[in-house]
């Protein structure tokens, strides 16, 4: 096992230290693999993404910033960027590449609540996802897995476009919120039991 | 798809920014709205909350274990990247026989200088003819059997270019030429002919694997496969490394 933190891979990475790709895919594959085969439910193809997207991180390693959030928050959004674009026959240039790659830079500062967001456990996720009312869950899902437009998923849920928007909205003000709420509660429970 | 809106109508743009933060926008939409977020504090600080949420959205899937193929796959690949990519950025290498080339006269060093890079090299390498001037190493050639024979020799380490300059040399007979031997041991290896008595050579080699360049006369026009005659002048050449 690597003892290299991500962003000391990340760098080893940019100078093209092939191992440290390894050790970057030894800890993130599984979720990586995971996240293709969810959106395509194909593994060859989604073999194909995983190693689509690892050799995206090698080519762009150096271009990275703190502003794409973690490195395993890049890297899965290559991955679902990429299986994306399988999915829906998008070829050459990525369509949801401009959209979760570029909309950072548009913050004004680094998301530091992502930094919180690097401890939070996958059972967490599926709680709080869990704890969102069933037509947010599902319209945040059909975006973000199957790729779907808001003027799409207002078609496949036969609901107005107004109410696709809001779910959209609403359900991730939600979920943001369950998590922060898991992630402080997890704190104050950790200081609790020392 | 939804008509256009007015800029200012913040509440519209803000109802956008779930679908967003998910990629869900059609590109139209997007560009409208990443002009107002460039405008607007409120939407952008709203949108930092639900893009957080939205990263976590991958978190939430079960692990899967690839085929274990895959790890070498990605490895391979990333070496042969690697490896094409040094492969572009090597400067197109001299031609593998040593071999000269007559420089016309000129009197100042620098024009010559890149003269003969120009004549050995792709352009790409112009790109380097400034710093020229710090990788210059100057030996003089001695005479040897012919007194009155001098010349120099001029060492680009970095590009393993050896450029001569020689002056009086011993007239040739008809259907001789001047040879040039880089020495290693007992071991001359020809890097080339000229013919004329003065002038400027460049000589594309890396002498750091030698310890003497020398120069005979020779029978043309192609010279000789090992020196026939003493030389008419020599230089010993500095040692990068090693045993000397």
């Amino acid at each position: 096992m690597d003892r290299r933190d991500d962003r000391e891979l990340l760098q080893a990475i940019a100078r093209q230290d092939a191992d440290a790709l390894v050790a970057l895919f030894d800890r993130y594959n599984r979720l990586a693999f995971g996240l293709a085969y969810r959106i395509l439910g194909d593994a060859f193809v989604a073999e194909e993404v995983v190693q689509d997207a690892f050799m995206s991180i090698w080519r762009n390693a150096a271009s990275y910033n703190l502003s794409r959030g973690t490195v395993r928050t890049w890297l899965l959004s290559i991955v679902r960027n990429r299986a994306i674009d399988q999915l829906r026959g998008r070829f050459g240039r990525s369509q949801s590449d401009i959209d979760l790659d570029t909309v950072a830079p548009i913050l004004a500062a680094p998301d530091l609540w992502d930094d919180v967001l690097t401890e939070i456990q996958a059972v967490d996720v599926r709680a709080a996802l869990k704890g969102l009312p069933e037509e947010q869950r599902v319209a945040i899902e059909l975006a973000y897995f199957e790729g779907l437009t808001h003027a799409e998923i207002a078609e496949r849920l036969g609901i107005p476009l107004g109410t696709a928007k809001s779910r959209l909205r609403l359900g991730l003000q939600k979920l943001h919120d369950l998590l922060v709420m898991t992630q402080v509660r997890s704190e104050s429970g950790a200081s609790d039991g020392t | 798809m939804p008509a256009t809106v007015p800029d200012q109508d913040h509440a519209h743009y803000r109802e956008l920014l779930g679908a967003y933060a998910l990629a869900a926008l059609p590109a139209e939409e997007r560009t409208a709205l990443e002009r107002h977020l460039a405008t607007c504090p409120t939407c952008r600080l709203e949108l930092r909350s639900l893009l957080a949420a939205a990263r976590a959205l991958p978190l939430s899937v079960d692990e899967r274990i690839p085929s274990p193929s895959l790890r070498e796959r990605i490895r391979s690949a990333a070496l042969e990247e690697r490896e094409r990519a040094a492969h572009a950025a090597e400067p197109e290498s001299p031609p593998s026989t040593s071999r000269i080339a007559v420089l016309h006269e000129r009197r100042s060093l620098v024009p010559w200088l890149a003269a003969a890079v120009l004549l050995l090299f792709s352009v790409a390498m112009l790109v380097w003819n400034l710093q020229l001037r710090q990788e210059i190493e100057s030996i003089a050639l001695k005479p040897a059997a012919a007194p009155q024979a001098h010349g120099k020799v001029i060492y680009l380490r970095e590009w393993n270019i050896v450029l001569i300059t020689v002056e009086d040399l011993p007239p040739l007979q008809p259907g001789q030429v001047y040879q040039v031997w880089l020495i290693e041991g007992n071991q001359p290896v020809s890097a080339g002919v000229f013919t004329q008595p003065d002038g400027r050579f460049a000589v594309a080699a890396d002498i750091a694997d030698y310890s003497a360049i020398a120069i005979t006369i020779e029978q043309g026009p192609l010279g000789s496969p090992a020196p026939t005659s003493e030389p008419i002048v020599m230089a010993e050449l500095p040692r990068q490394s090693g045993t000397s």
